[in-house]
């Protein structure tokens, strides 16, 4: 059982958006993209948690970018996958699939 | 000048209306304390974004609202992720923590058992003064409970008429209720089974006035009639097993009759009043209870808020009022019940120990948590690289002292665990010493529990706070390039510590050995007659009809040299009495500690006549006659005593002789006055006295037991040797000099694991010097008088600061005797000389290691 170290579904969430986001995947954007995802209004306090532990479990990076005035003058950091990752979401939607393969009849009768 | 100020508020005005574009300051203050400092930039970064985002589409105040509701829900989100990261800068705390202990394998064990032992050490006593303070608090009203004491010319005494309870409650309002209590051993029988009982004689009140708790019977009426008594369960398991006590009879002494009418639950431990047996004080008579004879105690429950001070002063006079044979000498007082454990009525008592012991507790305590303290220090320097590093990769001053508070919170919580646990393995030696039956229960003892942790917050903090503070304050540039601080600096307080260390170990080995001291010599102390090989039996009715013929066929036995019989052992002479002699004044008002005894006594005792003879059946009139003491020849001011009239009571009669003083009181009194009476059938004596030959003892003693069976074949042949008795007045002070000795050993124990530490680390901290010394061509020797040298200087200072605060306590301790030792010099030398022995044994001990090292390896050590 310890090999099914999967992602849960926030991170994949999460993952997801900074994947579809690619070089624009910032706090707003990530916000944005993970509130339609999920149809949750998020706060940025939840945000940068879940973002400080994607980066601590070397998941996802984060480089910054340069500053706009848009900003009042801060940088943007942005976030990448990393290997892992990647790696990881890979293996969340292969284990999806192995799971449901065998589902054939809807599930609500 | 005015154009200039108002083109700088004009500028104000023009920065504050473009700022009004950016979101509001409060909340980006608040975001700036709450977030996460990693995240503070970009995460503003993003607000302000959306901020503005918001601001062009649905105006100013949407997006003022949305901030604001952005920083409500983002507030349990900012309160998870400060826990988070905290736990995982714990963890790492943690691991390093154990990393530390392990390493130091020798410095953590010091450590910490000092800590558990002067920890486990404090619990003992505090449970300890707990009990001692617990002591009659158990009865409901204990705060309105009283006893009388009467001052008879400025002395003291607890005992109190048979007559005074009644008047008292009848006269003064105040009063709710009182009882007379008087304690006697009696012989009860049930079937075959009998035991001598310590029974008290009570009024009814008494149930009301003390809640000892009921189990079986009537609480509303507890001696129906004259001959019930009240017994506890303890007693009722040993007469009648598993019977119905209720209604069954025992018989007391062999003749009367009493039955069981309730049972109360056993006395428990912490009561001054102690009882197996509760009978109804009706028993002794009209005649007795009517009389002023002080033979009794009387207890009083008092109005709730009634002053005891006025009525104290309303009853100051009582008994001269209604007795009218006393002058007016006598007053009567009153004293709470709840310092009758603690304290005695003259001042001073057992509250004394409790201070003794308090202290010592906190003196351990201080020792411990100052080698806590000195090695924590000591080896700050070997983790200033540490600190330096972890400022370096970003932590701040603040999260260093957390660490190290965290560190010895950690140590001192091991120690704590530890210290329980020596608690419970220690706890029956102690009990079994302090004769005491303490339990260790953490759950419901608030007290303890909440000192336990006291303590160990108290040591944690106290001995972390040094490094803490002190080794957070490194620069990491300095730290790293590896300058030197660790020695020179700050060993200034350490040494301070070790002479504080050192000064009370050393007032306690003095302490030790001056209690010593003093138990040894009222061992050998002349006590004016011979308490060896002295048999002392209880008298019993059956006995006292054929006293005679006992006597003399106990003196038939070869090895019985003397017997006799007397109203009191010449160990405690209880019985005090006005007495009168020829050409006494008037005004003069005196009572005599009497002894009423056969013929036999000042023999079988082995005492001396000063002047005058002894009694003598030669003589019949001496039945009236008196021998007196030489300090009451000394309180008659008589030149010449003998042939003098005296009396006790209206028994006129002469003083035949003086006997030579002989100490009739614990060694902690005087001498007093006393008279020698021969008993007449109301003094009936309550014990017989046997000197025996001193070789086999258990012959004789079998033969005894047959004689004794002879004569009071329904009564135990309950022997007791006067010199064990006379052990037994010094219990208390014995239990005390152990304790002591315990303590004195266990802080001396403390304080060399301080110093075996502390002299490691100098050894270590020395290591390239004494290489390069020995390379140079120091001996070994050299080395080790090098290294010891510091710690002798300190012990001198150590013994400089406790000689004169041991004089000092000690002197005030031996007051409490009449007759004490000495304090002389050598008791300090030896003192002083332990400690250096000890100390220096342990300095030299790691000194001589250092010294033997291989010098080629020291020089690349640090």
């Amino acid at each position: 059982m310890k090999d099914l170290d999967f992602l849960n579904r926030w991170e994949e969430v999460y993952l997801l958006s900074i994947l579809e986001l690619k070089d624009n995947a910032y706090g707003v954007t990530i916000k944005q993209s993970v509130s339609q995802k999920t149809d949750k209004t998020l706060s940025y306090g939840g945000l940068y948690f879940m973002l400080a532990q994607l980066v601590k479990k070397g998941l996802a990076f984060k480089t910054p970018g340069e500053p706009t005035q848009k900003r009042g003058g801060r940088r943007k950091y942005y976030y990448t996958l990393t290997e892992n990752g990647k790696k990881a979401l890979q293996d969340t939607y292969l284990h999806q699939k192995t799971l449901w393969k065998d589902i054939t009849k809807p599930i609500s009768d | 000048m005015e154009g200039y100020h108002k083109a700088y508020l004009g500028l104000g005005r023009v920065t504050m209306r473009k700022k009004r574009n950016s979101p509001p300051k409060m909340a980006v203050w608040l975001l700036r304390h709450l977030a996460e400092p990693e995240e503070i930039l970009s995460l503003m970064g993003d607000v302000e974004e959306d901020y503005k985002g918001i601001c062009s589409q649905r105006g100013r105040l949407a997006a003022r609202c949305w901030v604001w509701y952005q920083m409500l829900i983002s507030f349990p989100s900012f309160c998870k992720s400060h826990i988070y990261w905290s736990m995982t800068m714990f963890k790492n705390y943690l691991k390093i923590a154990f990393r530390v202990i392990k390493k130091h394998k020798g410095y953590s064990f010091i450590n910490i058992t000092g800590l558990a032992v002067g920890i486990a050490c404090c619990v003992l006593i505090l449970l300890w003064v707990q009990d001692e303070l617990s002591f009659d608090k158990f009865h409901k009203n204990h705060k309105q409970l009283y006893r009388t004491a009467f001052n008879l010319e400025g002395r003291w005494t607890t005992s109190s008429p048979w007559a005074l309870a009644p008047i008292l409650k009848r006269e003064y309002p105040e009063i709710l209720l009182a009882t007379r209590y008087r304690n006697n051993d009696l012989l009860f029988t049930y079937e075959d089974k009998n035991f001598n009982e310590e029974t008290a004689f009570v009024d009814p009140d008494f149930f009301d006035i003390f809640t000892f708790p009921w189990v079986m019977g009537s609480q509303d009426s507890p001696f129906p009639t004259m001959n019930s008594i009240v017994i506890t369960e303890r007693t009722a398991t040993k007469y009648f097993g598993s019977e119905d006590p209720l209604g069954k009879t025992l018989t007391v002494n062999n003749r009367t009759k009493l039955a069981v009418t309730g049972i109360i639950k056993n006395v428990p431990a912490n009561s001054t009043l102690t009882f197996d047996i509760l009978a109804p004080v009706k028993l002794f008579g009209e005649e007795t209870l009517n009389s002023w004879a002080l033979e009794s105690s009387s207890f009083i429950l008092l109005e709730k808020n009634a002053s005891p001070d006025a009525l104290g002063e309303k009853i100051k006079g009582i008994t001269m009022e209604y007795d009218k044979r006393t002058s007016k000498k006598v007053l009567t007082g009153i004293n709470p019940l709840s310092r009758m454990h603690l304290y005695s009525l003259e001042g001073g008592g057992n509250i004394i120990y409790i201070y003794i012991f308090s202290t010592i507790a906190v003196f351990i305590l201080l020792i411990a948590c100052i080698n806590f303290m000195n090695l924590s220090t000591a080896r700050g320097s070997t983790r200033a690289k540490e600190v330096g590093m972890r400022k370096v990769v970003g932590a701040q001053r603040q999260h260093v002292i957390k660490q190290f508070y965290g560190e010895s919170l950690l140590l001192s919580f091991v120690s704590l665990l530890i210290a329980v646990g020596l608690v419970y393995l220690f706890l029956p030696g102690f009990n079994n010493l302090a004769q005491k039956s303490m339990k260790l229960d953490l759950g419901s003892n608030l007290p303890v529990l909440t000192g336990l942790l006291g303590i160990t917050l108290f040591s944690g903090m106290v001995s972390g706070s040094y490094p803490a503070l002190f080794l957070s304050s490194f620069r990491p540039a300095n730290v790293i390039k590896g300058s030197h601080f660790a020695r020179s600096s700050k060993s200034s307080l350490r040494k301070v510590l070790v002479v504080t260390q050192f000064s009370i170990a050393i007032v306690l080995i003095i302490g030790t050995i001056v209690t010593a001291k003093q138990l040894n010599f009222i061992r050998n102390k002349e006590l004016g007659f011979n308490r060896q090989h002295v048999v002392s039996l209880p008298m019993n009715p059956a006995l006292r009809e054929s006293y005679e013929s006992f006597k003399n066929e106990a003196l038939s036995l070869q090895s019985v040299t003397h017997v006799t019989s007397a109203t009191g052992r010449p160990t405690r002479v209880g019985n005090i009495n006005p007495v009168y002699w020829e050409g006494k004044g008037p005004e003069q008002y005196e009572v005599i500690k009497f002894i009423a005894c056969d013929h036999d006594y000042i023999k079988t005792f082995e005492m001396k006549m000063a002047q005058g003879r002894d009694f003598s059946r030669d003589y019949p009139t001496d039945i009236q006659n008196y021998i007196v003491n030489e300090e009451a020849v000394k309180l008659m001011g008589f030149e010449d005593p003998v042939g003098k009239l005296f009396s006790i009571w209206r028994n006129e009669g002469q003083i035949i002789g003086v006997v030579k003083n002989f100490h009739s009181r614990p060694l902690h009194n005087t001498i007093e006055p006393l008279v020698l009476t021969l008993a007449q059938q109301n003094w009936g004596p309550s014990y017989v006295f046997l000197r025996i030959g001193p070789e086999n003892i258990s012959q004789t003693l079998d033969n005894l037991e047959k004689t004794w069976n002879k004569f009071a074949p329904n009564y135990p042949f309950d022997f007791l040797f006067l010199d064990e008795d006379f052990e037994q007045l010094y219990r208390t002070d014995q239990r005390t000099g152990t304790i002591f000795k315990y303590f004195a050993i266990l802080a001396i124990f403390i304080s060399c694991l301080g110093i075996f530490g502390l002299a490691a680390f100098t050894a270590e901290q020395r290591t390239k010097e004494i290489g390069i010394r020995k390379v140079l061509g120091a001996s070994i020797s050299g080395i080790v008088s090098l290294i010891s040298k510091e710690f002798v200087l300190l012990l001198t200072l150590a013994n400089v600061i406790a000689w004169p605060i041991a004089f000092f306590l000690m002197n005030r301790m031996l007051k409490s005797y009449a007759y004490r030792t000495g304090l002389s010099a050598w008791i300090f030398l030896m003192a002083g000389a332990m400690a250096y022995f000890i100390a220096l044994l342990t300095v030299s001990f790691q000194a001589y290691k250092a010294a033997r090292t291989d010098p080629a390896r020291s020089p690349r050590y640090e």
